[in-house]
């Protein structure tokens, strides 16, 4: 028995831009079903078609039933008793879906008392169990919390709780989890899970990650331009996937190395050369904000080194320090503590003139390809830039920038588009592109793929990878997505509250990590094979990453760690007193891999 | 570009007022300076087509001159001022640090005081005519589009695009100039079509209170001054200076909300 | 909460002494006092004016530094001096601060509340007819000077009052002369404030109304409040529990702005309704070279402008809990 059933669903916006051409979805009671598809698919718009909350210029046709009754076509006020009741909805973004000027205890009580004549206290206490059941501790205190005070992950719990208020037969969850990082995915996701037993409503997830469906639903449906490609059990789709659009998307989100990874060669001179590098942001407070209340340690002493053609990824959450060690690197001037040393060359000593012919050698490519390119440039201006800035003739140039064209896999009439023209994968081709154009030594990727859908990903890392088999640059590449790591990097550094906590080859720290922040987050990497997914052991992460203005006494991991819940007291003792230091995990197999914990993880007691 | 229809109404209008003003005198049957002692205060003649004043002054012909010197003042103020601003606020947002806060102090004071009450007292008294007034109402009027200068040019600081460019290589004038003032450009042309309005009210009000254009001079705020006492029984000079003035403001408004609307579609009014 | 406001206040001290000591620099240095002794007929001798000048600390031959002393140090004690003719500017002040109050929260109040009620609904009726009315009516009053409009005013008034053959619409002075006490002077004065009031909320209706919906139309698909839509609440009290307040919050930044407009506002209001309130007198203290005088309304301005960034500050918080921790 169906409760919900969405059949030839067609959704136009005015002018002839049709953004659902007859998509349809049944799900049963209790049953989670994943629709799965990239950006511009139309899922989003399939998901406001059902809750019928679709600007006031979208045309919809076709039917949505719930428990039998046809929504669409009905008024705003009849909706009203539906939506919140039997048809609840979690959004993307949980910061700016709720409103920012009521406490969240508020607004969930409000989500209450619209359904159901209940006292003002009944309401809020009801909040405050709902809040205690997706997962926030000290639910009655948090309830008095602004949804800016809280965490994305607590955000997104509250925002599950409010979808719960009224027990709906259906959720809608719509990219509930891509705002946030994997470790608080896992959480996320676990706290859905938790919320469908409790109230036995059907779930449907929308997501643009097979990973995510893998693990959490029944059935699955993929679109693609706005049309249902096709459906089926979880089980049976993904692992054979019956379209060829399925495949690629399967194929392009859980992406294998095409290189072997080369062993490391410590005979080859250093590009990039680390150590204890320090970055913190003073916090002011006062009037006139003169008085300086702390400090926000972003990077708290780091070192590492990239030898020629090497690529070493920084991991790590966000919030961890990785961004900010990239930018230290890249202003190429005295840090506020420790050294930066590139090409033997220590930044603190450089004069203007040798900075910039520095920059020359190391270049960058940033994670937004929207923003990174100046939206009044053409292409081919972009490109231009940074050769005329370094003094190529323009005829020279221009001939430089064609080639570019060509090396990043775009057509040569793209030259001449502006980047609002491009699609993201485009763009990124671009600044790829660009930050090639001087031929660098050191290319600076910050999170070159996490603003990119599933396939145009998969796209640039092959061409991030050929084309570093082909230049030989060295690179450092910092991300957050372990797929990216796997598929790229020679050495891997993990980054957590502004320390490294574990460094070494990439198939070393991802194959046996030592440190049990490495292993958490290669465990909240969602995996696209239903079956490894649903077996697999998993250690979650609980709460967030600490204060960055006050990281705990000793081990700043310590708070989530779920090694140290296990010690004993006397065993814990030097986690919370000593600061561990980075030491090699095998002694006497080389110093290729360390670990900085107290107590790190057996050799193959970590293993999957 | 598209331009939305407000911009082009607003346009439309300007372009039809700046026509009247510098046409009308040619067609004119009387001059500006002329007095005709045979006609006081008459209601429209073939001679005087808008009749003439209690002193016995065309008051079409007046009224023009008066409304020639309202545009000059409005367009050249809204220039200069939204000028100083752009320097002002893209050096403050720019350099940071000191500067900033130094310039920015200094843009606070002059909007906690009462610049009505600091033109009222300057403009009469530094010698220098017209281009004087125009100067102090140009320095009391740089700091609220000073304040947005600013703080568009340290969000763009931040951008990737620029963050790009400096990591390329390219010198901080050259970034300046091809990445940061082209996105300030739609901002300050839509606060300068906006100054031009406040210009020409805040000139009007000064004259209008004798604190602004003197005498053998007119502007259209001392015509509604000289207009006002006898509105009832004579309109016909306060109503075709006012109609004037206000169809002026409109104009600019109009064109400076359009242009708001053309560059920023998602926040426009429409 | 306590604590965001002295922080405010601090900030705000440091500026306002900064600002009033420049608006007497200004005065003092700009301003000829002597002229107007001058210019009697007969001509006194310049000994007994010096001597004249010199007692109300006007003397421009004393050094610049010196007077400013002076009369910070008697600004200090409360006394803001005397005024051109020898009388003490503070009792002035405070009569003429009371009518120009009187004149101008009525207005400045109907004005603010009208024209963020007008431009809200408006935003919610987007691209209706009355939408269209009242953009098309916000577009054009800001355009109307308050010189012009207050003229308009009154000879509308004038035409209505002879239209109907009985005085309605009154307007010169604060009330009739020699009119009764009590109720009916309270009617009488109602009934003389109600153009100016007019004059003061039309020309503040406007501004108001086009920020306020152009903040609303922000909202109108905001996140927030298709998260409201989906928990089960109408379109109008999604938009009114959760859109309204939140477009609130930036329109209290140009609260402070739109002070500065209603200070010179008043000055014309108060000119053209003959009303002997602050703007007429800094009207014609201006004119008279009255540098006290003048320093004193430049005090009070400065304050009464700091005073509404405070408000502005205050109601900024009060709405909107993001800013109370930080600033």
């Amino acid at each position: 028995m169906s409760v919900l059933r969405v059949t030839d669903l067609t959704v136009r916006y005015a002018p002839g831009v049709r953004a659902v051409q007859g998509a349809g979805l049944t799900v049963a009671a209790g049953e989670v079903l994943g629709v799965v598809g990239e950006s511009g698919s139309g899922k989003t718009a399939l998901a406001l078609a059902v809750m019928g909350l679709l600007p006031d210029d979208a045309r919809v046709t076709g039917s949505v039933r719930l428990r039998g009754r046809e929504l669409l076509g009905r008024s705003d006020a009849e909706l009203s008793r539906v939506r919140g009741k039997d048809l609840a909805m979690v959004f993307q973004d949980p910061l700016s879906a709720l409103t920012p000027v009521h406490t969240v205890g508020d607004q969930i009580a409000e989500t209450v008392r619209i359904h159901a004549r209940v006292s003002r206290a009944a309401a809020r206490a009801r909040a405050v169990a709902l809040l205690d059941l997706v997962g926030i501790p000290g639910a009655q205190r948090r309830a008095r919390a602004y949804p800016h005070e809280l965490s994305g992950g607590m955000r997104q719990r509250v925002m599950i709780a409010m979808a719960i208020a009224n027990d709906p037969a259906v959720v809608i969850a719509d990219e509930p989890t891509a705002a946030l990082d994997a470790t608080v995915q896992a959480q996320v996701l676990d706290v859905l899970r938790v919320a469908k037993e409790a109230t036995g409503a059907a779930i449907v997830l929308i997501t643009h990650d097979p990973g995510v469906v893998a693990g959490f639903s029944d059935r699955v449906m993929v679109m693609h331009a706005g049309r249902s490609v096709e459906s089926g059990p979880v089980e049976e789709l993904l692992r054979r996937p019956g379209t060829p659009y399925t495949n690629e998307l399967l194929r392009a989100s859980s992406p294998a190395r095409e290189s072997p990874v080369p062993p490391s060669r410590p005979e080859r001179p250093a590009v990039l050369d680390v150590d204890g590098l320090v970055r913190h942001h003073a916090l002011y407070k006062g009037p006139l904000r003169l008085r300086q209340a702390g400090s926000v340690r972003a990077v708290d002493g780091i070192g590492f080194r990239i030898r020629e053609g090497e690529t070493l990824a920084l991991v790590g959450e966000s919030g961890s320090g990785k961004t900010t060690t990239l930018m230290e690197i890249l202003r190429l001037s005295r840090p506020q503590g420790g050294r930066v040393a590139l090409f033997g060359r220590d930044t603190a000593t450089l004069r203007a003139s040798d900075r910039k012919a520095l920059r020359r050698d190391v270049q960058v490519v940033f994670q937004d390809p929207f923003s990174s390119l100046n939206p009044r440039m053409r292409v081919a201006d972009i490109l231009a830039e940074p050769l005329t800035a370094h003094g190529m003739p323009t005829s020279r140039a221009r001939a430089r920038v064609e080639a570019l064209v060509e090396l990043v896999g775009l057509e040569p009439a793209h030259a001449r588009r502006y980047p609002h023209a491009l699609s993201g994968g485009q763009r990124q081709r671009v600044g790829i592109a660009r930050a090639l154009a001087l031929e660098p030594r050191l290319l600076l990727l910050d999170e070159p793929v996490a603003a990119l859908d599933v396939i145009a990903r998969a796209e640039v890392l092959g061409l991030l990878e050929r084309l570093r088999e082909r230049l030989g640059m060295a690179c450092l590449l910092v991300t957050h997505d372990i797929g990216v790591v796997r598929r790229l990097a020679d050495q891997v550094a993990v980054m957590y509250a502004g320390r490294l906590v574990e460094i070494g080859p990439a198939d070393g720290v991802c194959g046996d990590p030592a440190h049990p922040y490495t292993r958490a987050l290669l465990d909240a990497v969602p995996l696209a094979d239903p079956c490894l997914e649903q077996r697999r052991p998993r250690v979650f992460l609980r709460g967030d990453p600490p204060d960055p203005a006050s990281p705990p006494a000793g081990c700043r991991f310590r708070s989530r760690c779920p090694r140290y819940a296990m010690l004993t007291a006397a065993e814990g003792v030097l986690c919370e007193e000593d600061d561990p230091e980075s030491r090699p995990v095998r002694p006497g197999e080389g110093a290729g891999h360390s670990v900085a914990c107290h107590h790190p993880l057996a050799e193959g007691e970590s293993a999957p | 570009m598209w331009v939305s229809r407000r911009a082009a109404a607003g346009l439309l209008l300007l372009a039809l007022l700046f026509s009247l003003v510098l046409l009308g005198p040619l067609v004119s049957p009387s001059g500006w300076d002329e007095t005709d002692f045979a006609a006081f205060h008459e209601g429209p003649s073939a001679r005087h087509w808008l009749g003439t004043t209690q002193s016995g002054r065309d008051v079409f012909a007046l009224t023009l001159r008066g409304a020639r010197t309202s545009l000059l003042v409005g367009l050249f103020v809204a220039v200069a001022s939204t000028g100083l601003a752009a320097v002002i606020g893209a050096a403050a947002g720019y350099a940071g640090g000191r500067v900033d806060r130094v310039l920015m102090w200094g843009a606070d004071l002059l909007l906690v005081l009462p610049s009505f009450l600091v033109a009222a007292v300057l403009a009469p008294r530094l010698p220098g005519g017209l281009p004087v007034l125009m100067a102090v109402l140009a320095a009391l009027m740089w700091m609220v589009t000073a304040r947005a200068v600013r703080a568009m040019t340290v969000s763009l600081r931040r951008r990737e695009h620029v963050l790009a460019a400096r990591f390329l290589g390219v010198g901080a004038p050259r970034v300046v100039a091809r990445h940061v003032l082209p996105h300030l450009a739609s901002l300050l042309a839509v606060d300068a079509s906006l100054n031009v309005g406040v210009a020409i009210v805040a000139e009007g009000g000064l004259s209008y209170l004798g604190f602004g254009v003197r005498p053998p001079d007119v502007s259209l705020g001392t015509l509604i001054a000289e207009g006002q006492g006898t509105a009832a029984a004579h309109p016909w000079p306060f109503a075709f200076a006012a109609g004037l003035l206000v169809l002026a403001v409109l104009a600019v408004n109009l064109l400076g909300d359009g242009l708001r609307d053309a560059f920023d579609p998602a926040r426009g009014g429409r | 909460m306590a604590a965001f406001v002295l922080r405010r206040l601090a900030n705000h001290l440091v500026l306002a002494v900064l600002g009033v000591s420049l608006a007497y620099l200004l005065a003092a240095a700009a301003l000829d006092p002597r002229a107007a002794y001058e210019d009697r007929t007969p001509r006194p001798p310049e000994a007994v004016v010096d001597a004249r000048l010199t007692a109300l600390n006007l003397n421009d031959r004393t050094p610049l530094a010196d007077r400013y002393r002076i009369w910070a140090g008697d600004v200090l004690r409360g006394d803001f001096g005397r005024t051109w003719d020898g009388e003490p500017v503070n009792a002035e002040l405070g009569r003429r601060l009371g009518v120009s109050l009187r004149l101008v929260l009525p207005g400045a109040v109907l004005g603010c509340a009208g024209g963020l009620l007008l431009g809200a609904w408006a935003a919610v009726r987007r691209g209706r007819t009355a939408d269209r009315l009242v953009t098309f009516g916000a577009c054009l009053l800001p355009a109307v000077p308050v010189f012009v409009l207050a003229v308009l005013l009154q000879m509308l008034a004038s035409r209505a009052n002879d239209a109907l053959g009985v005085r309605v619409f009154v307007w010169v002075g604060e009330s009739t002369p020699g009119a009764p006490g009590g109720v009916a002077g309270l009617a009488d004065r109602a009934r003389h404030l109600l153009l100016p009031t007019v004059t003061i909320a039309l020309a503040q209706l406007g501004v108001y109304c086009r920020y306020q919906r152009g903040l609303m139309l922000d909202v109108l698909h905001a996140d927030f409040v298709r998260t409201a839509r989906a928990r089960g609440l109408r379109r109008r009290s999604a938009l009114l529990r959760h859109g309204l307040r939140t477009a609130l919050v930036p329109m209290t930044t140009y609260l402070s702005y739109a002070s500065g407009l209603l200070v010179l506002g008043a000055v014309f209001t108060e000119e053209i309704f003959g009303r002997h309130g602050m703007g007429e007198w800094l009207a014609g203290s201006v004119a008279r070279g009255d540098v006290n005088a003048v320093a004193a309304i430049g005090c009070v301005a400065v304050c009464g402008v700091l005073l509404a960034g405070l408000v502005a500050d205050v109601l900024h918080g009060a709405l909107d809990p993001r800013v109370r921790g930080a600033a």
